[in-house]
């Protein structure tokens, strides 16, 4: 990774937040002045984000200033599971849509996602395939047994 | 007096009883877990909580919250690594004295400590909280605002590492906290015409995100991380009366400490942990010992980081004031059941407040006994691999955001917030003042706006009313302060010897 963009997940917040700020400083000046009350819904989220677009400019600058520094990051002492963690996401957003969606069980469907999951963080391994199994299942009805026959919340259900 | 007997009868019943079991149990687990926090527990439960009598619902969150301040003491002392950052001191002497063939000792001392801290932050809570409330009460519009200005600068200037980044994060929670229709106008503002926004962000989905979803994708990141753990004994985990009678002067101070640090708005237990521990080190016969398996060090860190519950519960109950994340998560859980804090919540909701005071009492013996008793299966606890936690935690975060309102919208909103936390906290943007930034937000241009009204528009009351003033002193010197200390440490630097 280039010097510069070392520190980058606050250089990506930062540059972020400049943006976003921008975006809603224009969608503010479009609200109309208050009528009965002095100061309306517009100045304050104006002001907020005049204050955080300079904030993060000020550190946008602070954190490619202290980047160029000779000094190498420590390197970790193992590597980071980044595609697990990718996997494990769409996984998620899959089941969040499939809810949404109410065609399969919620019992039927967060047993899978449990165990698919468990089955990709140990690499398949086999000996927690068992117990991943055991766990899925009974935590996926067991979930919908006390969300919907106790606290009765609409899950989705056969 | 006598509404405190009720409260306290009250909790004696089978079901707040068994509430409180169950919520100082599980924090006490939570907390030994490394990866999981009493926050993201309490972020968890709250939306069980909706399906329960207020009263109950409180006194399981404030055990929870006694329990996991507590419980991350055995990982700080047998893994190396704090459960939740209020141990960090405790891993500097905690764990040397584990090495050293004292497991019990140290996490003995870590747990009477931690219950002394408990009782002398409670007395704090039984006899301030009132009071302050009745001031509290004589509050206006200006003073509330200035005081949530207070918590917000103090929150930034705080935060570890960067102030600047500090600030950023409050400002985002403040200004994340603004979409959806305006209650002084009625009009939608920030939504862009999605119509599913004109409620703004949900407490609970922001909440479950940034705690909980946010540290499902740390773990998993790092779950090939590798722990030097102890074997844990329980050789020496009661403290004997000669124990107690070493210590005390040591508890007593580094209580009073943890009890003023949780006063102040969105301080925090690490910080009374860290001032305490210091504390004991300057005044100690023996500082060099500190870092080395020092039972001052252990005890100094541990009563502190206790005491902060009671003191942090002041502000929150007499001000509506959060003084730590735990407290602004219980603030939301008060919302969720449409009870207002703030300085009329003794006079509208005293049972709630009572409970709240007798929980923090009960609980914290609770607490001692359970970890006196069961520290060796805790301990083992911990082992519980997070291959199986972190799918569990994301389904029960899914779930528990879905069930409040049956919207699948706030599911969204919670996995986006999940990633906003977890590039936050990559960024050392502190999640603390974000969430306390979002939560006291509304309540402070709420005030503002009013008192702009009262006014017809000046801005001259923010000077005009003495306490309006101090409070905006206050806060203008805490945002000055760290920049002129910083600023004078680089110029000593700078001149040659």
């Amino acid at each position: 990774m280039p010097r510069l963009l070392r520190d980058w997940p606050t250089i990506l917040m930062c540059v972020l937040i400049f943006v976003a700020t921008g975006i809603l400083i224009h969608e503010a000046s479009s609200i109309p002045a208050g009528v009965f009350e002095p100061l309306g819904s517009a100045p304050i989220p104006i002001a907020v984000c005049a204050a955080l677009a300079a904030l993060s400019l000020w550190q946008l600058i602070l954190s490619l200033i202290a980047n160029r520094d000779d000094k190498a990051p420590k390197a970790p002492a193992h590597a980071p599971r980044r595609l697990d963690v990718f996997i494990l996401l769409s996984l998620t957003v899959l089941y969040v849509y499939l809810i949404g969606q109410r065609v399969v069980p919620y019992a039927v469907l967060t047993t899978a996602m449990l165990f698919l999951c468990i089955a990709t963080l140990s690499r398949f391994e086999r000996s927690k395939l068992m117990p991943g199994i055991v766990l899925s299942v009974a935590l996926g009805f067991g979930l919908q047994w006390v969300f919907t026959s106790l606290l009765y919340v609409d899950l989705p259900t056969w | 007096m006598s509404e405190l007997l009720s409260a306290f009868a009250y909790v004696a019943h089978p079901l707040p009883f068994l509430l409180m079991l169950i919520g100082t149990f599980t924090g006490i687990v939570v907390g030994a877990m490394p990866g999981l926090t009493g926050a993201m527990l309490i972020t968890l439960s709250l939306p069980l909580t909706y399906f329960m009598d207020p009263k109950n619902a409180v006194i399981m969150l404030v055990s929870m919250y006694v329990g996991s301040i507590s419980g991350s003491l055995i990982t700080a002392t047998l893994l190396r690594i704090p459960g939740t950052p209020a141990s960090i001191m405790t891993t500097f002497d905690g764990y040397p004295m584990a090495q050293q063939g004292r497991p019990g000792r140290a996490l003995g001392l870590g747990i009477g400590a931690s219950f002394f801290g408990g009782l002398v932050s409670w007395v704090a809570l039984v006899t301030l909280s009132k009071p302050l409330s009745v001031i509290g009460a004589r509050f206006g519009p200006w003073e509330i605002f200035a005081l949530v200005m207070v918590a917000l600068v103090l929150i930034a200037s705080i935060s570890k590492g960067s102030m600047v980044k500090g600030l950023i994060a409050g400002l985002l929670g403040v200004l994340l906290s603004m979409p959806g229709v305006d209650p002084a106008v009625g009009a939608p503002r920030l939504t862009f015409g999605f119509d599913r926004l004109n409620n703004g962000f949900q407490l609970l989905p922001v909440l479950i995100g940034v705690f909980a979803m946010s540290q499902v994708i740390r773990d998993v990141l790092d779950l090939d991380e590798k722990s030097e753990a102890i074997t844990p004994s329980r050789a020496g985990i009661w403290l004997t009366l000669a124990d107690w009678r070493k210590h005390c002067w040591n508890m007593l101070r580094s209580s009073i400490i943890g009890t003023w640090i949780g006063i102040l708005p969105g301080v925090g237990a690490s910080v009374g942990s860290i001032v305490a521990y210091t504390s004991a080190k300057n005044l100690s016969k023996t500082p060099e010992a500190f870092g080395t398996g020092s039972e001052e060090g252990i005890v100094a860190s541990e009563a502190a980081n206790n005491a902060t519950i009671g003191g942090a519960l002041i502000p929150l109950i007499a001000l509506g004031i959060p003084g730590s994340v735990v407290d602004a998560i219980l603030i939301a859980a008060l919302l969720l059941h449409s009870i207002q804090p703030g300085p009329l919540l003794f006079i509208n909701n005293s049972d709630i407040v009572y409970a709240i005071i007798a929980t923090a009492l009960v609980a914290n013996v609770f607490m001692f006994l359970m970890m006196g008793f069961s520290a060796g299966l805790m301990s083992r606890l911990m082992y519980m691999s997070r291959l199986f936690l972190a799918p569990i935690v994301l389904v029960l975060s899914v779930l528990g955001t879905f069930a409040v309102n049956n919207v699948i919208f706030d599911v969204w909103v919670m996995l986006a917030f999940g990633l906003v936390g977890y590039l936050m906290d990559r960024a050392g943007m502190p999640l603390g003042a974000f969430v306390i930034g979002f939560v006291l937000a509304p309540l402070g241009e709420e005030k503002l706006r009013t008192g702009l009204m009262i006014s017809g528009g000046s801005f001259a009351p923010l000077y005009e009313r003495p306490m309006t003033l101090i409070l905006l002193v206050v806060a203008s010197l805490t945002l000055i302060w760290p920049l002129l200390s910083a600023w004078r440490n680089r110029s000593r630097q700078r001149t040659p010897r």
